[in-house]
């Protein structure tokens, strides 16, 4: 596999150059070109929006010039209008800003060259991962570098808050939408429209990210399905003949935003994007953050993907320029290719040495010998292998110097002190109870945001080995049913293809057998002598899961009574947590993450242990307005703790189990 | 229900005919290929593509840009040749079995029939590629035991009568030009099978000149039938491309549309009365009136039926006065997307003349291909200076401008009114008038493609031709992607050379439109093309499917498209048909097993 620097070329030769190179890009077969407002006033002349300005019309009594008039608006705030001219000035830019902060950035050279024939062929959808703000135009810097068409950009309106920034990305073919528009039909009628438009003409290749936005754990986060079904409706009610879907991967030795990402987990709001922001963020020029890696992925074509799926085309029976929910074979499908396109992603997500040694030291804290970090490190990266991880670590590279070149690299995090591996403790006695809890909360997490890249690869093997654990059980059955359960209960937490528990179960064992750390027959499971070292060393890996999970359940079970908000859950189980790491009753540093929070009260919702309520106060009727935004839903928590199963079809055994299973999450805490 | 549209009058010089009254049809016929053992394609000495025979205006007739067009969209050679079996291997031929008493009882009805191989082999098949291809290759593994020929409509009472009472299995026959597979003998038949050709039921048994129809019997054929109206000064203006051989009550069992529908309809609007005789009796209406509300239309029932619930012996049919003018016409548009807006634009405003079609680029070359030598100078001196003003001039991509031909009818002045009013609205999608000639050639191309195909098997190169119907805002995509759906496939399945995949768009309708498509390709390297073939027909079907087409527009289901009846009318409605042939047939006398 070769991967191949793209910065190299820019340290030798001007910039200035490469930015007002000749740009021919390479471009859909089919293409007609046209205007970025050419594509707007098509848009508001469709079938499609031109239905819906009738029916508001029709619903509000109003004149439907002053609706199309309200389109237009949401066109000119949403469209992008693509310049060659801005796009010389990030080229210009970026090569400057990129050089600065890292050493290299590379991408697999087939998978642009695979790239490159997908977008002469048909529509293309672009879906990278999402870590940092980086990566927003850095597929538009490549694409332009190896002369392809350049993508536009699905991006949050938040952006249009930054002054010049935001226009200037527009010019860069961003184009801009609502966080939240769900009750809005005009506004989804344009805006799904806006992008169909493209992707059938085959104006541009589609950006968006499946995650929604940047993940502040480096874990992947599960997919939003809106945009997805969106560009996915062209193929299916067979506008194109097909679509690629490309997924890509982008991950970073070291994420610019790691810092920021910790405080925010642990309640310090993320600040808004703004251009000052921006300028004051200039100072991290003078840092390195490593290398970058690309893996552009096989395009995956939808049609193949839909092959022996979609049988009877739901769509032949109603004009195809009607709004219509999808049906529910459609929405599986959906949700399945997401899925998909995530462990995509996963599967050929690059990882840096440094993620390995992330994972041994917090498994080994307060401080670790160096050279057992250096031989465990090396042990896991075979391990690693053995389980598909994807890692760079040069040839000739030996284990010592990818260990120090991790730690020169993350200094902020690491340091090594007489021979130890310390995580940096800076200011660490000086200080309240609480600021050192806090302190280190931050360094654990920052930390943490490496060992995550592993885990979604590890997952699967892992969650076998807790299962064993916990069920302290050889038999197949038993543990399979335990691993069913914390499946379902890390649903949100990892990428699980949805509706494959048995699939993902077989394919754990398979991979700790492989491992030789455990046996299996007909019936039974049991780890072998020396593969007791990986069983442990993998379920220690996903303790604080477990742990966390326990503490948030338990401050759910046992300190709140009534129905609450997401907004009153996060600090309450935060000072709940606090409390306890304060008086030493736990080391689960990383149940303070507002991010585990949020997945463990959505598991529990659907698990059917908490009960979503959403109240309406009032008729609104503007929905664009942030006030629907925060109409936040109303969680309500039935008595004990969620002993209760709301959901119609939950399988009374499987309740039961379930019912067991958290019992005993609770048990082993005490 | 044919393979080949084929195309109207303009295109038969009938005096030129030669039907000898005591040959019969099946004598003049090719028994292994389409049409006319007199007619069909060589590459003379000179190595250029002509048409023998003198039926068809094309006879005689040298292709200079034939051959070249051929090598070049199929990547053929014409030192690679394969050749069909000289003549039918009596031999092969599957035995008759007929039981004793069944033939007493017929020869008793002084009914005539025959157990000869030739004469079962020739009503065994239909024009499939894959049966042509048996022909010239293989043989069937079940084919008709026994041939009987009714005269009249009481004879085949007598003769579903013995069917019943020995229980047998009849399958009708009329002209043969299946392209469903419904001809074909189901293979796990064990009675003995019956084919009943209708070719002797051929009279026109009475003109109503006040109401204008005449009743029919149903085994006439479509020229036949027109030849012997146009006598009295009148025609029933039913012309699907097969009917130099289809037959009345082929075109009832199928639903059959012909060219010219926007004038005189499809076969259901055409159609007063039918006589059908089951297995249950006899089932006809009680007057011949234009329209009536007695339940739902059971002619509804007997059209479409496919022979499998009895056999149609009497059609009443509308005739017209045999119009005074005929005109051709052609229009090229500067691409596809133009040309489609302009049909829907003719359906839109109901104007269509008798025919309109609009070919896309790849047809309009094949078309092309089959211009004759011209003869002067001076032609050729316009053809280039046409081809420049097109071009050149107005700027069209001759490799992606696309043509529309037209064939107007009726009274002189109407016609050249009715004219205008199209080429106005044509000009308005940026087309531009390209002559009678063109227009001509275009009609040409339909019901020459069948003998193509028989050429084409001598070089490798398959083909067959499938239609549908769609609504008119998936005209577009439903045309481009079973045509990319088709070259994919073909890469896939390992075809060498790209296929020749293009279509038409051959009638209009208020809501939608008929869209024709052929397909070709080289098979040579292929050790099964049949197979690839077969399933690369499938995926087109699948493909349309998707796009909001029909399963089938005209040529029917028979045995070839059953698999996705379910799908296109529902399990109940299929269960209503099932319970029709219950009823009717209950011991499945006509077991042909089509449709259902």
């Amino acid at each position: 596999l070769y991967f191949e620097d793209i910065l190299e070329e820019r340290r030798l030769s001007s910039d200035l150059r490469y930015a007002m190179k000749c740009y021919t890009p390479v471009i859909y077969k089919g293409l007609s070109p046209c205007k970025p407002n050419a594509i707007k006033s098509a848009v508001l002349q469709s079938e499609q929006v031109q239905y819906v300005i009738k029916q508001l019309a029709k619903e509000m009594g109003e004149s439907p010039d002053i609706i199309q008039e309200e389109a237009m608006e949401i066109l000119d705030e949403m469209g992008h209008s693509m310049q060659l001219g801005a796009v010389r000035f990030f080229a210009f830019t970026l090569s400057k800003i990129f050089k600065q902060l890292f050493q290299r950035v590379c991408v697999n050279e087939e998978g642009m060259q695979r790239l490159q024939h997908a977008i002469q062929e048909h529509p293309v959808v672009l879906l990278p991962s999402h870590r940092s703000y980086v990566d927003f135009l850095m597929l538009s810097y490549l694409l332009y570098t190896y002369d392809l068409a350049l993508p536009v950009i699905a991006a949050g309106i938040d952006f249009l808050g930054m002054k010049i920034v935001g226009e200037l990305l527009r010019r860069a073919g961003a184009f801009f939408m609502r966080r939240s528009f769900g009750g809005n039909r005009l506004y989804w009628a344009v805006f799904s429209e806006y992008v169909k438009t493209m992707l059938r003409s085959g104006y541009a290749p589609i950006e968006f990210f499946l995650e929604g936005t940047r993940s502040r754990t480096a874990k992947t986060l599960t997919p939003k399905f809106g945009l997805l079904s969106i560009v996915m409706e062209p193929f299916l009610k067979r506008e194109v003949f097909d679509t690629y879907l490309v997924p890509i991967s982008i991950s970073y030795e070291r994420i610019l935003e790691e810092s920021l990402y910790a405080y925010e987990l642990l309640g310090v709001p993320k600040p808004k994007e703004s251009t000052s922001g921006l300028l004051k963020a200039r100072r991290i020029l003078s840092d390195n953050f490593g290398t970058i890696h690309i893996y552009v992925g096989q395009p995956v074509s939808l049609r193949t993907l839909a092959s022996g799926r979609i049988n009877r085309c739901p769509y032949n029976l109603v004009p195809r320029h009607l709004p219509q929910k999808p049906s529910e074979d459609i929405q599986e499908f959906v949700s399945d290719v997401a899925y998909k396109m995530e462990l995509l992603q996963i599967e050929n997500m690059v990882l840096s040495p440094w993620v390995l040694v992330a994972a041994i030291l917090l498994q080994n804290l307060p401080a670790m010998d160096f050279e057992l970090l250096i031989e465990k490190t090396l042990w896991l990266k075979g391990l690693t292998q053995t389980f598909g991880g994807f890692i760079e670590w040069p040839d000739n590279l030996c284990a010592r110097k990818a260990v120090l070149s991790g730690l020169t690299l993350h200094a902020n995090i690491a340091r090594l002190v007489d021979g130890h591996v310390v995580l940096n403790d800076k200011g660490l006695e000086d200080g309240a109870v609480g600021e050192i809890v806090f302190k280190r909360a931050l360094a654990i997490l920052m930390c943490a945001t490496y060992r995550n890249q592993l885990l979604n690869v590890f997952v699967r093997p892992s969650l076998v080995a807790v299962a064993l654990q916990m069920t302290r059980s050889f038999r197949k059955e038993e543990v399979y049913s335990c691993f069913s359960f914390l499946r379902d209960v890390f649903s949100d937490e990892f990428i699980f293809f949805p509706g494959i528990s048995l699939k993902d179960f077989e394919e754990g064992c398979f991979l700790l057998t492989k491992c030789d750390a455990i046996q299996t027959s007909q019936q039974e499971i049991y780890p072998t002598d020396k593969g007791s070292v990986i069983v442990s060393f993998l379920s220690a890996m996903f303790k604080p899961f477990v742990e966390g999970y326990q503490l948030i359940f338990r401050y759910l079970s046992k300190e709140t009574k009534e129905a609450f908000t997401e907004k009153q859950l996060i600090p309450g189980v935060r000072n709940f947590v606090f409390q306890l790491l304060e008086k030493g009753n736990t080391q689960c540093y990383e149940a303070l993450s507002s991010d585990m929070q949020k997945n463990a009260l959505a598991a529990l919702v659907q698990l059917g242990a908490v009960k979503k309520k959403k109240i309406v106060e009032t008729l609104l009727w503007d929905p664009a307005t942030k006030f629907l935004n925060s109409l936040a839903g109303c969680f309500c928590l039935p008595l004990p703790f969620g002993f209760q199963s709301f959901s119609q079809g939950f399988d009374k055994q499987r309740e039961q189990s379930c019912l067991f299973l958290i019992e005993g999450l609770l048990c082993v805490l005490e | 229900m044919l393979f080949l549209q084929f195309l109207g009058f303009g295109f038969f010089d009938f005096p030129k005919y030669i039907l000898n009254p005591n040959a019969s049809e099946q004598e003049l016929l090719k028994w292994n290929g389409w049409g006319y053992n007199d007619s069909k394609f060589i590459f003379n000495k000179k190595g250029q593509a002509e048409f023998t025979g003198k039926r068809y205006r094309l006879g005689g007739m040298v292709l200079p840009t034939f051959k070249e067009w051929i090598e070049k969209t199929f990547g053929a050679s014409l030192e690679h040749k394969t050749t069909s079996r000289a003549s039918l291997n009596v031999n092969d031929v599957p035995p008759s079995i007929v039981n004793e008493e069944f033939l007493q009882d017929l020869r008793a009805t002084k009914i005539s029939y025959s157990q000869d191989a030739e004469d079962r082999v020739f009503r065994a098949h239909g024009h499939c590629l894959h049966e042509i291809f048996v022909l010239r290759e293989g043989m069937f593994k079940r084919i008709p035991d026994i041939v009987v020929w009714p005269v009249c409509h009481e004879d085949v009472v007598k003769i579903v009568e013995l069917a019943c009472k020995h229980n047998l299995c009849i399958i009708p026959f009329g002209g043969g030009t299946s392209v469903s597979s419904a001809l074909e003998c189901p293979e796990e038949e064990k009675r003995t099978i019956v084919s009943l050709d209708t070719s002797q039921m051929n009279r026109i048994l009475w003109i109503d000149e006040k109401n204008l129809t005449a009743c029919v019997e149903a085994g006439i054929v479509g020229q036949d039938l027109e030849k012997q109206l146009a006598e009295s000064g009148f025609c029933t203006g039913h012309e699907p491309d097969s009917m130099e051989f289809s037959s009345l009550g082929g075109w009832v069992a199928t639903r059959a549309s012909g060219m010219k529908k926007n004038i005189y309809g499809n076969i259901e609007d055409l159609v007063i009365h039918i006589k059908m005789v089951t297995p249950r009796g006899i089932v006809e209406k009680n007057c011949q009136v234009p329209r009536m509300s007695t339940g739902p239309d059971i002619h509804h029932f007997i059209m479409g039926s496919e022979g499998t619930l009895g056999v149609v012996t009497e059609v009443t049919i509308k005739i017209r006065p045999v119009p005074e003018y005929q005109k051709y016409g052609s229009v090229v548009f500067p691409n596809f997307e133009r040309g489609v807006a302009c049909l829907r634009e003719v359906a839109k405003q109901r104007c269509a003349p008798a025919s309109i079609r609009l070919v896309d680029n790849a047809q309009f070359q094949f078309g092309h291909a089959l211009k004759p030598q011209v003869a002067s100078i001076f032609t050729s001196f316009l053809d280039g200076l046409k081809k420049f003003y097109i071009t050149k001039f107005k700027g069209f991509d001759p490799n992606i401008l696309c043509v529309a031909t037209l064939l107007f009818e009726g009274d002189r002045e109407k016609v050249l009114q009715h004219e205008k009013q199209v080429y106005d609205i044509a000009t308005k999608f940026g087309g531009l008038a390209a002559g009678e000639d063109n227009g001509q050639r275009g009609y040409m191309l339909t019901f020459v493609i069948a003998y193509i195909r028989d050429l084409g098997l001598d070089y490798y190169v398959i083909g067959e031709s499938f239609e549908t119907s769609v609504p008119w805002d998936r005209v577009l995509d439903l045309c481009r992607n079973v045509k990319e759906r088709i070259v994919r496939e073909c890469k896939e399945k390992g075809v060498q050379f790209a296929p020749l995949s293009t279509c038409r768009v051959t009638q209009t309708y208020d809501a939608g439109a008929c869209v024709y498509f052929y397909f070709a390709f080289n098979y040579r390297g292929i050790s099964d093309p049949i197979h690839v073939y077969e399933q690369i027909e499938r995926a087109a079907r699948e493909e349309i499917l998707a796009n909001g087409g029909s399963l089938s527009h005209h040529h029917g289901v028979g045995k070839l498209r059953k698999r996705w009846m379910k799908e296109s009318i529902s399990d109940v409605g299929l269960g209503m048909l099932r319970s029709v042939k219950e009823y009717v047939d209950p011991n499945n006398i006509f077991g042909n097993k089509n449709l259902l």
